[in-house]
């Protein structure tokens, strides 16, 4: 729980006009808290990007595609923002979990002003949106995230202090949504007229929509209930909208298509990019997709993932192969400390860099590893010596049943049989792979 | 008074109170609970969470009692959480949605008075946490009682108007006003209420909001400035669809300007791109005017071009021109370049113009490349559900775009593909079903085009494109086009086969379409089906076109030959009234039992004179038109015969129980018997008498009318009454014919239930007349001789014979005329010699007292009989001018209901008893809802107009059609009729013609009749739109005519100057009759 110590605010000055976001207690560089973190201030170069951009991740925030019982608990959450040096990423998931929206404002967006290096919520009022859907688009916009006077709280003060809690299923998707984005492929590049003939096709229903299948026949894109060869799929297609805002701006779009159906559509801005990822099912937010959990499940994985995680840096990509030139470590230890880095919620994905990027979440990040159940569960398992090898695998004394475990990465739990590799593998899987790499008593 | 304390806990002291709904003790006991009790009454209020069921208390009572005092039970609930919690614990425990005020008055008034009486502190975060409960489905703020609560509780303490959902959810409940606007005028909430209603996002259900604003912001109860600050502002926060079509309303009803708008363009462009497509339609000229930069331009250009309506695009084309003028032609072009690149053939041509008037070039589009759809084999789904049953008709549902029952679900609409991709699979894909139910739906003018596209676009995707394509093309999309009314939205399928034209090998349109093509014009159904035609031939539209017009002309279509269903006839089960009645020979022993027949009251459309709907078939019952009236004639006899005493004996052993006969009435009923049997049991009762004949007849009220008198009574006393309470009320005060005498002279009587209708207290009053003078004379005139309750005269001869110099009841004699059948004037010789003393006066129109009945008949017969019925239609009820030679008026105890009401109508049996020869009486307006039976289209002689004009089955229409009963003239006056008072449905019509048309048997009266309406319709001065595939259908089967015939009407009108659609098709329907 962090706290805002003043609100965000629009105002229209002689010079132009001035967004000054506030920000909550953040995380910069040497893991310091910070109260009301100044991340960067100055004149933004491209601000008919910056107010709809804003907007947009403030959009998803504040949207709720699927009527889920605990997204109806949820307040409208903040975004995060992470200022990486020469660029700043706002982000955010809508309500129901299911769609992750970020803003990156790129060094040609932002102008000459010095980026600073950190993580921290922003507050994004009602009457702040209203201001910014306002903006005249021609008037020069001053940006400030956070701020560096010494404010000092007194009863004289109109504003009450606000408390910002991330949720937990922010979490976990932030900690989930890189590792999902890493491993897709792009499907789809559109540019100029084509991205306007791609969203008209789009039904506008509500949300959050049907499951759709988007199928490119010419210059025509056809809807279809069916998953057929060559398709993208859509589901909940009204939860696109989130992009709504910024589609008219979009020079560029590409979608990328994650093998078991969450899809990323990237929007080329003039000096940004908006990404928005949905996830695979419109009713199941992102959380326990369990995409890193076999690499976690190493057990080097954490000892790789603190010993490089000084080398980051808040570095805006994260380049492997230097990383691992760095600290003398094979490519594939890196791969794994990563993995385990960004399954703590230190690392997001850049789908148009194709490279990690470094943020840290204004959390406890032991806690993020901890909330991998299964992973727990699985260790748990290899603790209690319920993991038998066999003829043909191993036999896993499950809470409910024997379960075999095959030489091909099979299982016969019915968790498997529900959801095949669809979220990751299951506890018996993962409690096997532990099994061979760390032999009882060291896990 | 300090509740006595009695050493028991909270719960067991307060659940004798709920049981009894006592609210005041409940308050009583709450009030003076010690402080070392508040704590135990805490947790059993928490423990319990305001759910009365939980607590399986045992209320006693009626129902209406019982659900009385549950509901004064809620309220206790209610002021437990507010007398023991905290204000926002207490908002969560109250049972909100469980309190109504209908039906207590206590509960709530000692609610709301321990509201005033709270500290202020204690109750504004009481009212902010309840108008922000998340009250949602069955739990929401229905009933209005959360607002009404709350909004005394407000002005009372003076606080803000509540902001919360569930308080806005039902925002004017408790306040003063009928209408929205007098509710919001000197409301002491405004503006608050009003501003944050809009902000709650439940406006969208308040249609007139607009409407409303505008009036209070005209009469200085709002300020506008503000209204449109908050509107402006809530349009940037994604409502629903329906509130924001409401809040753009208000910026119209406002009269808002583009220079009010803060924010301007930017601000236009954001709500443009986000919000619903009305809202955007409304702000869309605001933005166009607002544009003075050639990067707004383009960016505005983009977003409409993404949004999925059309509207805003013609929108933008339309003023591009203009805001060429302004930001520079380069703009334009550009911005008509990204409006054009779409599928829309008719919008890409609009497009392509301007950008060529603007001064640019159109940029050739890529010609799209095969993508080896045509090769792919259908997709036969794998682990495939349990596909439902298959329906042929499923196609006739998914392709109708006004389906019944909301049409088929996703789900079904997935089945349906599933199992033509399967048949396709499987080599057994024809399209026989899909053409079918295109073409019915086609004349019914039901055709869902866009669904036909979805479907095939499905298919065509799924790997169906190498059998669907034919299917597609050459026969739905011909036979749409074929005739000259097309469906509108026909353009939507030719453009969606031509996103899959690239796939296809190269082939020609069918003859329709390329016909089409090929006419002078430039439809929007033309251009795609040029771009379609052009796209198949390889070739530039421009180029297809032309050699699309050097081709020569098509030769004329060959005349098909008949199939015969002129001359198709289907034999007919005999009508009623071609079945003569068995004569009723009941020995007295046998009497009760026959009585014990199913003879009930409400069984009133079970007659052979009806035809019933398939699959409605009725059980039968006793209570058809001939029974009731042979087992009186049975019973008349036996008086006479056995004598009072031992008939009353023998019937006193008539059972009215009718057993159980299925799950639906497990136990046995009792039956409340019809007018003619009920009369035969008060007669067994001893409860008949001449003297309160007169009553029943002159000073009595139906039931159903004394009960809503007394229910209007209790309204207008604001008198607390249930429906128990009600009926024991009636059963307590009202007169009937036992009490009658005790009673007060000026009250009337107030018939049992099973005399429902005027008409059937009519029958009663005859058959007591009947029974009264049984002991003097055995006869019973009026018994039909026919099924449809007519009688001969024959039959009418031989029973007055038997009756000579008898005292005959009037009602019965008058009965017996109006059941006649026409008969020779000359047998009037035969009444010579015959007396019959009428029991009951009849006087004649001049005031002349009839003494013998024998009068009646012989002017009765004189004149002819009865005349056919000339029904007129004032507003839409029927009437008449046609006169009875005895009219029933003339008979003194003829109920005075129905001497006053010239037309006096009830539903089923009991009218066509009185008048069976009239049927058309049964109908009193041309547009009622009827029952869910049918007309009686087999009642005695020709149906009439006003059975013509409301025969609602297809059943009744074959069962006419086969007999060549349906009258073609009156089918075309009521035609007329409904087109001129605008409730012909001439689509609907087509439909159910073809239809019968293909009925075996139907086909000649059916063609006669269609004839004759096209003619009449034909010469209206307003011709309807349907008209067209009426002659359409006629054209479709003249071939089957042997010797047409050519309506003047109909020639004249095809003769006529003109080249509408219709005269077109009357043209050619004209030709062909003549041929």
């Amino acid at each position: 729980m962090s706290t805002y110590l003043r609100e965000s605010v629009l105002t229209n000055e002689t010079d132009g006009i001035h967004l000054a976001l506030a920000t909550a207690t953040g995380l910069a560089p040497g893991g310091l808290v910070v109260e009301s973190p100044l991340f960067f201030s100055g004149l933004v170069a491209k601000p008919q990007i910056t107010g709809p951009g804003i907007l947009a991740v403030a959009d998803v925030a504040a949207s709720r595609y699927a009527d889920l019982g605990v997204a109806a608990k949820l307040a409208s959450i903040d975004p995060v923002v992470t200022a990486g040096g020469d660029r700043l990423r706002f982000e955010s998931f809508s309500a129901c979990n299911g769609v992750y929206a970020r803003l990156d404002l790129l060094p040609a967006a932002l102008g000459e002003a010095e980026v600073g290096f950190g993580t921290t919520n922003v507050d994004i009022n009602l009457p702040l949106r209203t201001a910014l859907a306002r903006v005249n688009q021609a008037d020069p916009l001053h940006l400030s995230v956070g701020t560096s006077e010494l404010r000092v709280s007194s009863p004289s003060q109109t504003f009450v202090e606000r408390k910002v809690k991330l949720p937990e299923r922010w979490i976990r998707g932030l900690a989930e949504v890189p590792g999902l984005c890493a491993e897709m492929d792009q499907v789809c590049s559109l540019s100029g007229a084509e991205i306007a003939i791609l969203l008209a096709r789009l039904p506008r229903t509500q949300p959050p929509g049907d499951n759709l299948f988007l199928k490119r026949l010419g210059r025509t894109w056809h809807l279809s209930h069916r998953n057929l060869p060559g398709a993208i799929p859509l589901p909940g297609s009204a939860r696109l909208r989130g992009s709504d805002r910024i589609a008219r701006l979009a020079t560029k779009l590409t979608i990328h298509q994650h093998q078991f159906g969450a899809t990323a559509w990237v929007f080329h801005l003039d000096g940004a990019q908006f990404t928005l990822a949905l996830s695979p099912n419109p009713f199941r937010g992102f959380s326990g997709e369990g995409t890193l959990l076999t690499l976690l499940a190493r057990s080097d994985a954490e000892r790789t993932g603190r010993e490089i995680l000084g080398l980051l840096g808040w570095s805006p990509t994260v380049d492997a192969t230097e990383l691992a030139n760095e600290s003398g470590l094979d490519r594939a230890t890196v791969r794994g400390g990563l993995a385990w880095l960004a399954a703590s919620g230190r690392l997001g994905y850049d789908l148009v860099d194709g490279a990690w990027f470094h943020r840290e979440l204004p959390i406890d990040a032991e806690k993020v590893l901890s909330r991998n159940p299964r992973l727990t569960a699985a260790r748990r398992l290899v603790t209690a010596a319920k993991v038998h090898s066999s003829a043909d695998g191993w036999l896993v004394n499950g809470d409910h049943g024997n379960y075999r475990v095959g030489l091909d990465n099979t299982c016969t739990c019915p968790w498997v049989a529900e959801h095949g590799g669809s979220r990751g593998p299951c506890k018996h899987l993962l409690a096997v792979a532990i099994s061979l790499r760390d032999p009882i008593g060291e896990v | 008074m300090p509740a006595p304390d009695t050493g028991t806990s909270f719960g067991d002291r307060l659940m004798p109170l709920l049981v009894v709904g006592d609210t005041l003790g409940a308050w009583e006991l709450l009030t003076y609970l010690e402080p070392s009790e508040r704590a135990d009454a805490r947790a059993w209020v928490e423990q319990h969470r305001g759910q009365l069921d939980r607590l399986e208390l045992k209320f006693t009572g009626t129902d209406d009692e019982q659900f009385a005092t549950r509901h004064e039970a809620y309220w206790i609930l209610a002021l437990c959480a507010i007398k023991l919690l905290p204000p926002v614990a207490a908002s969560q425990l109250v049972p909100w949605p469980d309190l109504s005020a209908t039906w207590s008055w206590s509960g709530e008034e000692i609610f709301v008075q321990e509201l005033w009486d709270a500290d202020p502190a204690w109750v504004a975060p009481f009212v902010e946490a309840t108008s922000k409960l998340k009250l949602r489905g069955r739990r929401a703020n229905r009933l209005g009682t959360l607002t009404r609560v709350l909004r005394v509780v407000v002005l009372h303490h003076r606080l803000p108007c509540p902001s919360g959902q569930a308080y806005l959810a039902n925002w004017l409940s408790g306040t003063p006003g009928e209408t929205v606007v007098e509710c919001l005028t000197d409301n002491p909430l405004m503006p608050d209420l009003v501003l944050n209603f809009l902000a709650s996002g439940e406006s969208g259900s308040y249609l007139s909001l607009p409407d409303d604003i505008a009036t209070l912001v005209a009469i200085g109860q709002l300020d506008r400035a503000l209204i449109v600050n908050q509107v402006l502002t809530l349009l940037t926060t994604s409502q629903r669809p329906a509130s924001q079509r409401v809040l753009a309303r208000i910026t119209k009803q406002l009269g808002l300007k583009p220079a009010e708008i803060p924010g301007g363009l930017n601000y236009l462009l954001g709500v443009l791109a986000t919000g619903h497509g009305i809202a955007a339609g409304f702000l869309l000229p605001h933005a166009i005017e607002l544009v003075v930069e050639p990067t707004e331009l383009t960016e505005l250009a983009t977003l409409v071009a993404a949004r999925p309506e059309k509207k805003p695009k013609q929108v933008l084309l339309r003023a591009l021109t203009e805001l060429s003028d302004r930001v520079g032609s380069a703009a334009g072009i550009q911005a008509a370049e990204l409006i054009g690149a779409t599928n829309d053939a008719a919008l890409a041509e609009q497009a392509n113009k301007l950008i060529t008037r603007l001064g640019g070039t159109i940029a050739a589009t890529p010609a799209p490349t095969a993508t080896g759809l045509w090769d792919l084999a259908p997709i036969v789904p794998t682990n495939r559900r349990q596909l439902r049953e298959w329906d042929a008709s499923d196609w006739l549902t998914i392709f109708d775009a006004w389906p019944k029952f909301g049409g088929v679900s996703d789900a079904e609409f997935a089945d349906a593909i599933d199992r033509t991709l399967i048949e396709m699979s499987l080599g057994r894909f024809t399209g026989a079903e899909m053409i079918a139910a295109v073409t019915s739906l086609r004349d019914q003018s039901h055709l869902g085009i866009n669904q036909i596209a979805r479907a095939f676009t499905e298919i065509f995707l799924a790997g169906g494109l190498r059998q669907g394509w034919p299917v597609a093309l050459d026969e739905i999309a011909e036979l749409c086009c074929a005739g000259s009314s097309r469906p509108p939205t026909l353009a939507n399928l030719l453009r969606t086969l031509n996103t899959f034209a690239a796939e296809v090998p190269p082939q020609t349109l069918p003859p329709n379409l390329r016909e089409l093509a090929a006419a002078q014009g430039d439809t929007k159904v033309q251009l795609e089906a040029r771009a379609l035609g052009a796209q198949l031939a390889g070739l530039p539209v421009d180029d297809y076109l032309a050699t699309l017009r050097a081709e020569p002309p098509a030769p004329p279509k060959l005349r098909p030959t008949p199939r015969g269903l002129w001359q198709l006839t289907v034999e007919a089960p005999p009508l009623p009234g071609e079945v003569r009645v068995a004569k009723p020979l009941v020995p007295l022993t046998e009497l009760a039992p026959a009585l014990s027949g199913d003879f009930n009251c409400s069984d009133q459309d079970d007659s052979d004179c009806w035809v019933q709907r398939e699959g409605h078939e009725r059980r039968r019952s006793d209570a058809d038109l001939t029974k009731p009236d042979q087992l009186l004639a049975a019973t008349v006899a036996a008086i006479h015969r056995h004598g009072p005493q031992a008939t009353r004996q023998a019937l006193a052993e008539v059972n009215r129980w009718l057993p159980s006969t299925s799950d639906m009435f497990p136990e046995p009923r009792l039956i409340r018997p019809l007018s003619i049997v009920l009369a035969i049991d008060l007669w067994t009762a001893e409860q008949l008498c001449v003297r309160n004949l007169d009553d029943v007849a002159h000073r009595s009220v139906l039931r159903r009318d004394y009960t809503d008198q007394l229910w209007k009574e209790a309204r207008q006393s604001s008198t607390k009454i249930t429906r128990n309470e009600m009926d024991d009320l009636v059963e307590a005060t009202r007169p009937t014919l036992k009490n009658q005498r005790a009673a007060s002279a000026e009250l009337p009587l107030v018939l049992p239930g099973e005399l429902g209708s005027h008409p059937a207290t009519l029958s009663f009053l005859r058959a007591a007349e009947s029974l009264l003078l049984a002991e003097a004379n055995p006869v019973v005139l009026c018994p039909p001789t026919w099924g449809d309750g007519t009688l001969d005269f024959d039959d009418l001869l031989l029973r007055m014979q038997a009756a000579n110099g008898l005292m005959t009841s009037t009602l019965d004699l008058v009965q017996a005329l109006w059941r006649l059948r026409d008969c020779d004037r000359s047998r009037v010789a035969e009444l010579d010699g015959l007396s019959l003393p009428l029991a009951s006066g009849y006087t004649w129109a001049d005031g002349t007292s009839v003494r013998d009945g024998i009068e009646l008949v012989r002017t009765w017969a004189s004149a002819g009989g009865l005349p056919p019925l000339e029904v007129i239609e004032i507003d839409g009820h029927w009437t008449t001018p046609t006169k009875a030679p005895v009219p029933w008026e003339g008979a003194e105890l003829l109920p005075t209901a129905l001497r006053e009401d010239p037309w006096h109508w009830t539903w089923g049996v009991d009218l066509l008893r009185v008048m069976p020869r009239w049927p058309d009486r049964m109908i009193a307006h041309r547009d009622d809802t009827y029952w869910n039976g049918d007309t009686p289209v087999k009642a005695a002689g020709p149906p009439g107009l006003a059975i013509h004009s409301r025969i609602s089955s297809m059943e009744a229409y074959v069962d006419l059609t086969r007999r060549h009963r349906l009258n073609p003239e009156l089918m075309a006056i009521d035609a007329v009729n409904r087109h001129r008072t605008q409730s012909l449905h001439l689509g609907d019509t087509t439909g159910w013609l073809r239809k019968l048309f293909e009925t075996p048997g139907c086909f000649a009266n059916t063609w006669d009749s269609a004839l004759s309406m096209a003619s009449a319709l034909s010469v209206e001065d307003r011709i309807p739109s349907g008209l067209v595939q009426l002659l359409r259908l006629l054209n479709e089967y003249a071939h089957e005519v042997p010797q047409p015939i050519v309506p003047q009407q109909l020639a004249r009108f095809a003769a006529a100057k003109g080249t509408t659609k219709a005269r077109l098709e009357a043209r050619k329907l004209v030709q062909a009759l003549s041929l």
